[in-house]
This record gives C-alpha cells, sequence and structure tokens, in this order.
C-alpha cells in the first residue's frame, strides 16, 4: 500500500533507493574483494573449465555473490553461488 | 604539458572526492584526457561516486607493486570520452604506495593525459605525504567552517614545506543564506585568512546528494548550480578568467516572494 | 706577528665561523677580511651560508662595515659572538625561509632577533630567545614564543608569548589587527574573549601593542604618548 502511494508520487526511482541498492551490493562484494568485473572474469574461467566436460547454457549460466546465515554460528556470510544449466552432458569418446 | 593537480583538505568530509570527480569530469568535458587517481588507500570512495565500482580489478597498490601494468588498472569511463579512473586498493593501508611510487606512477600517467586529478586521503599523515608527491599543484578545500578552515590553514603550511606552492583554494557547500545572516563565515573572510587563490565558490546543493546516489557527477546535471560551479573551477585550471557564480541568485521562490513583498533578510 | 692568521675562517656544521684576533687593530683585519673573502670568492658563489664572528669585541659601525663587505655575497645569516658567550652554541632553527640576526650592544640573548618572512599558518611554530618580527599574518594555531619583544606586520590570530626570558627589559608585542587567541607577556597571560575565525580583519586594522604594567596586559593604538608611558613606568 505505502509502495503504491509512493508510485503514485512519483517516488519510484527515488535516488536514496538507488543509492541503497548499490551501496548494499558494494558491501557485499568489498566483503570479498570482489567487484562485478572479476566475476564476470571468474565467471569466464568457470564457463571454459565446464566447457570441456559438459554442454552448458552460457546465455542462462547465472554467477553471483550473496550473503547467507550460517547453521552453526547464524551470522550472515558471503556465498559464491552459480547456477549452470547443463545442456547434455559430452559423451566420453573413450574407445 | 600535462598537469598533476591533487585536491586535498586535511579534514574530512568537505567534499575531496566530490571535488574530484566533478573537476575532472568538467575538464573530459572541456576536451582534455583525464585520469581521476584515487590516492586514499583503505578508504576507496572516488568509485562509487563515479558510480564505476563494479568495473574494478586491478588498483593503484597492483600497478606500483607490479602485478598490472598501468593501462590494466585503468578503468574507462564510457559516458564521457576520455575520462579514466584509477582506483585505490580497498584492503591495503595507507603505505602501500610510497612517495617516489606515486612520482614514478603521476610521471608514467604525465605520458598519456592533460590532468592526473589525485583524490587525496584526509589526515596529515604519511597518506597525504604520499598522496601529494608528483603534484603541480593542489587545490585546497574548505568549507565555511571554522574547522575546516583551520585545518585547510595546516595544509597549505605543509604543502608549502613539501614544495607543491602552486595552489589554490575552493570554498565547497556555501550557504549564502546563512551567510548573509553572518551564521557562516562569508568569503572574503576565508580567503583573507588563508591567502591563497580562490579557484571556485561551490554553493550547498542538494542535487549533489541526488547525483551521487546515482554514482553521476554532478556536472552532468544542467540544474545544478554546484555543477556549474564545477565546470567553471575546470575553465579556471585551464587558464580562463569566468566570473564567480553570483550565488544570490539561488534564492528559493519564497524568498523570491519575500524580497518581492518588502521582507528583507 | 703574521697577519695572516689575525682573521681566521673555519667551517663548521651550520656555516662559516671567523675568528678575529683579539689584539689587531680594526683596520688590519678589515684589510685580510676582505682579501680572504676575495680569495673564497668561489666558495660563496651563489651558496647560502651563516656567518658567525668571533674573538675581537668590535663596535657597532665596525660591525656594520662587516656586514657592508658581506652585502655582495649569498650570506643568510650574520651574528658576532663575544667573549665567555663564546661557547654558547646558537640553536639555529631549521627553517626553509631565509632569516637574519644580528646582535646589538650588549648583546644579551633577549636582544637577539629573528625574522620570519611569509605567513606562519596552523601548526608551525617560531621558538626564540631573542625577539621574533613577523613580515605577515599569524593565523590562529600559528604559536610565536619569545625571549624579547614579538612585532607582527600583519594580523595577530594565533598564539603569542613575549618576554619569556626574564632578563627582558618591558617586553612587548606589536600588531597590525590584534586578535591573538592568547597572548603572553612575561608571566601574565590573557585569553581572546571572542573567537579567532570570527574576527575580520579589515582595512581599519590599527597597529596595536600590547605591553606590562603591573602584571596586567595592556593593549593600545601604539602612538606617542603610549610609548611615553610604557617607557616612564
Amino acid at each position: 500500500m505505502i509502495n503504491a502511494i509512493k508510485n503514485l508520487f512519483g517516488n519510484k526511482d527515488q535516488s536514496g533507493d538507488v543509492a541503497k541498492d548499490r551501496l548494499q551490493l558494494l558491501l557485499i562484494h568489498d566483503r570479498m574483494n570482489c567487484s562485478t568485473e572479476l566475476l564476470e572474469m571468474m565467471k569466464a574461467d568457470i564457463v571454459a573449465v565446464i566447457s570441456k566436460y559438459v554442454d552448458i547454457d552460457d546465455e542462462e549460466f547465472d554467477i553471483e555473490i550473496s550473503t547467507m546465515e550460517t547453521d552453526e554460528t547464524h551470522k550472515k556470510s558471503p556465498v559464491l553461488s552459480a547456477n549452470i544449466p547443463i545442456k547434455n552432458i559430452k559423451n566420453q569418446k573413450k574407445k | 604539458m600535462s598537469q598533476v593537480i591533487v585536491i586535498t583538505s586535511g579534514k574530512g568530509g568537505v567534499g575531496k572526492t566530490t571535488t574530484t570527480a566533478n573537476i575532472g569530469t568538467a575538464l573530459s568535458l572541456l576536451g582534455n584526457k583525464v585520469v581521476l587517481l584515487d590516492a586514499d588507500i583503505g578508504l576507496r570512495n572516488l568509485d562509487v561516486v563515479m558510480g564505476l565500482e563494479n568495473r574494478i580489478v586491478y588498483d593503484i597498490v597492483d600497478v606500483v607493486e607490479g602485478r598490472c601494468r598501468v593501462k590494466q588498472a585503468l578503468i574507462k569511463d564510457k559516458r564521457y570520452e576520455g575520462l579514466y579512473l584509477m582506483p585505490a586498493a580497498q584492503t591495503r593501508d595507507k603505505d602501500a604506495v610510497s612517495p617516489e611510487q606515486m612520482k614514478k606512477l603521476c610521471e608514467q600517467l604525465r605520458e598519456d593525459f592533460d590532468y592526473i586529478v589525485i583524490d587525496c586521503p584526509a589526515g596529515i599523515e604519511q597518506g597525504f605525504k604520499n598522496a601529494i608527491a608528483g603534484a603541480d599543484r593542489a587545490i585546497v578545500i574548505a568549507t565555511p567552517e571554522i574547522s575546516a578552515v583551520r585545518d585547510a590553514d595546516r595544509i597549505i603550511g605543509m604543502l608549502e614545506a613539501h614544495e607543491v606552492r602552486d595552489q589554490a583554494l575552493v570554498i565547497n557547500r556555501v550557504r549564502m543564506n546563512m551567510v548573509k545572516r553572518g551564521d557562516m563565515m562569508a568569503i572574503e573572510d576565508v580567503v583573507d585568512l588563508l591567502a591563497i587563490d580562490l579557484i571556485g565558490v561551490v554553493p550547498d546543493d542538494e542535487l549533489i546528494v541526488t547525483t551521487t546516489n546515482r554514482g553521476e557527477p554532478a556536472v552532468s546535471d544542467g540544474n545544478s548550480l554546484a555543477g556549474m560551479a564545477f565546470k567553471n573551477i575546470a575553465s579556471r585550471i585551464e587558464g580562463n578568467e569566468v566570473d564567480f557564480l553570483d550565488l544570490d541568485k539561488n534564492n528559493g521562490f519564497v524568498d523570491k516572494l519575500r524580497t518581492m513583498f518588502g521582507f528583507g533578510n | 706577528m703574521d697577519l695572516e692568521n689575525i682573521v681566521i675562517f673555519k667551517g663548521g656544521r651550520d656555516g662559516i665561523t671567523v675568528i678575529l684576533d683579539e689584539d689587531a687593530s680594526f683596520k688590519d683585519i678589515k684589510t685580510i677580511f676582505i682579501q680572504k673573502l676575495q680569495d673564497a670568492k668561489s666558495f660563496f658563489n651563489g651558496a647560502k651560508v651563516n656567518i658567525r664572528f668571533k674573538g675581537k669585541v668590535l663596535t657597532k659601525e665596525q660591525q656594520e662595515e662587516l656586514i657592508e663587505i658581506l652585502s655582495g655575497q649569498n650570506i643568510l645569516n650574520i651574528s658576532f659572538i663575544h667573549g665567555f658567550e663564546e661557547d654558547q652554541e646558537e640553536i639555529i632553527e631549521s627553517n626553509a625561509e631565509p632569516e637574519q640576526w644580528f646582535s646589538r650592544e650588549g648583546s644579551s640573548d633577549a636582544s637577539m632577533t629573528k625574522y620570519h618572512i611569509g605567513m606562519l599558518r596552523s601548526g608551525q611554530s617560531i621558538e626564540y630567545k631573542g625577539s621574533v618580527v613577523v613580515l605577515g599574518d599569524v593565523n590562529p594555531g600559528a604559536k610565536i614564543s619569545a625571549g624579547g619583544n614579538v612585532l607582527v606586520l600583519g594580523s595577530l590570530k594565533g598564539i603569542v608569548h613575549a618576554g619569556k626570558d626574564p632578563a627582558a627589559h618591558k617586553p612587548y608585542v606589536i600588531a597590525i589587527g590584534m586578535y591573538p587567541a592568547q597572548i603572553g607577556i612575561g608571566n601574565s597571560i590573557a585569553r581572546s574573549p571572542d573567537n579567532v575565525y570570527l574576527q575580520k580583519s579589515s582595512e581599519k586594522d590599527e597597529v596595536l601593542i600590547a605591553y606590562l604594567n603591573d602584571s596586567q596586559i595592556y593593549i593600545e593604538p601604539i602612538d606617542q604618548k603610549t610609548i611615553a608611558n610604557i617607557m616612564n613606568q
């Protein structure tokens, strides 16, 4: 409801919200000392390695850093998660 | 002939990083090849203010320690022709780059750029000394507050001691209505006390906050009075004579009404 | 007696000491001095050095004659050290600004003067046993501490203490625009009631003198009457 009102008054793209979003991402990356560009480079490397064994969908490949609560300590810590859709496993050509 | 300009203030929070971003961008808009160099190692921020934080792979410490070439650490700002950023390292401390390394880096950058604009860390310790080591001239930022002016005075003395004698003053975040009421130090008083050339007066402008939130320099916003002031500073750096902005014009609608009906301040 | 040896140039850590023979006449000293200076011309060329004289006590006129001779060279400091003070080493502060000091007759510490050319900014300080003259403003946060008098040819907004040497005779502070954050003369200290940063230095700034009368610091415009009052205390 509040959001609806906000939208009504044209508050959708408030710069404060932009700042918050940017900052969230920034802090996660800072804690890991890792930027989007670095992530892209990691992605390229991972694709290269995995492609040797399986056919993957480059377009849908998604890699990101987020935070996750650990089971034991209940502290939030950064995790690197990759979502790699596999098209088909390459036939092992051993004969 | 390229120029190495260090933006410094002594006191923190007076707008060094914003000034670096805006003057650098404005210089590039005037057709120069500019690199913004973040020397605030351990507390890098110039990247966020410029909205380039996603693109950092290598930083200044990687360059001086030989892990990458200068060109690899330069991030090209795709929005502005000829504008580049060399980010600070976030995980190291202030003395990760020595004055000699800084001088060498500035010399290397001179070959490719017209202006090297350095964002200096606050304080007067080693980080400051490292940042100014390669500079031809300094732009000292002060807000019209006692603490900022005092620190600026200290910094000017230290710059002289380190042989950076070409100094210019930017007075930032001036609120004309407060100055008029006598609640803020007047421009002349600050200039009189610090006794260095005034190169710019930047009004306090809310648009600075909103543009920074979006990672855009204020000079890109045609409505921003502060952005206009920064453009004028860039033009003066280029050696042009530009009149100072009439900050009184910034009066709001209510002020104008007041004046109309004769309620003076 | 070998005339050569009545003037001896001795190089030291912080300059050159010229030892003048106690028994030689000033005329001979002057002749040899000029001669030796000629010989050493290439040495002095373009270099800034401190020169101090030791040995024979010279009159003021004679000292000035020697200074006159030296004035063609690039000499940074000239001082005359006599008699029992000979072994007292002057501490010359390392300071990029050119400075000069002369002693006057009597030559007590408080009568030596240090000149500082340029502004004194926040965080900078001058400490000197004699008097201090600053050609420029003294900004808030700067500090001057002098055994003798302090003269500021500019506006004084920093901390100043004059007459730290108990032997100083009627010490005073003079400034064009007197707004010291704190002023001390002898054992008395006064503080400015106002915030120094909000003091507007204006064109109308008066030349004021601060002096001590009965352990109280007085600040008054400098004119004949005031000076007479101070001297007749």
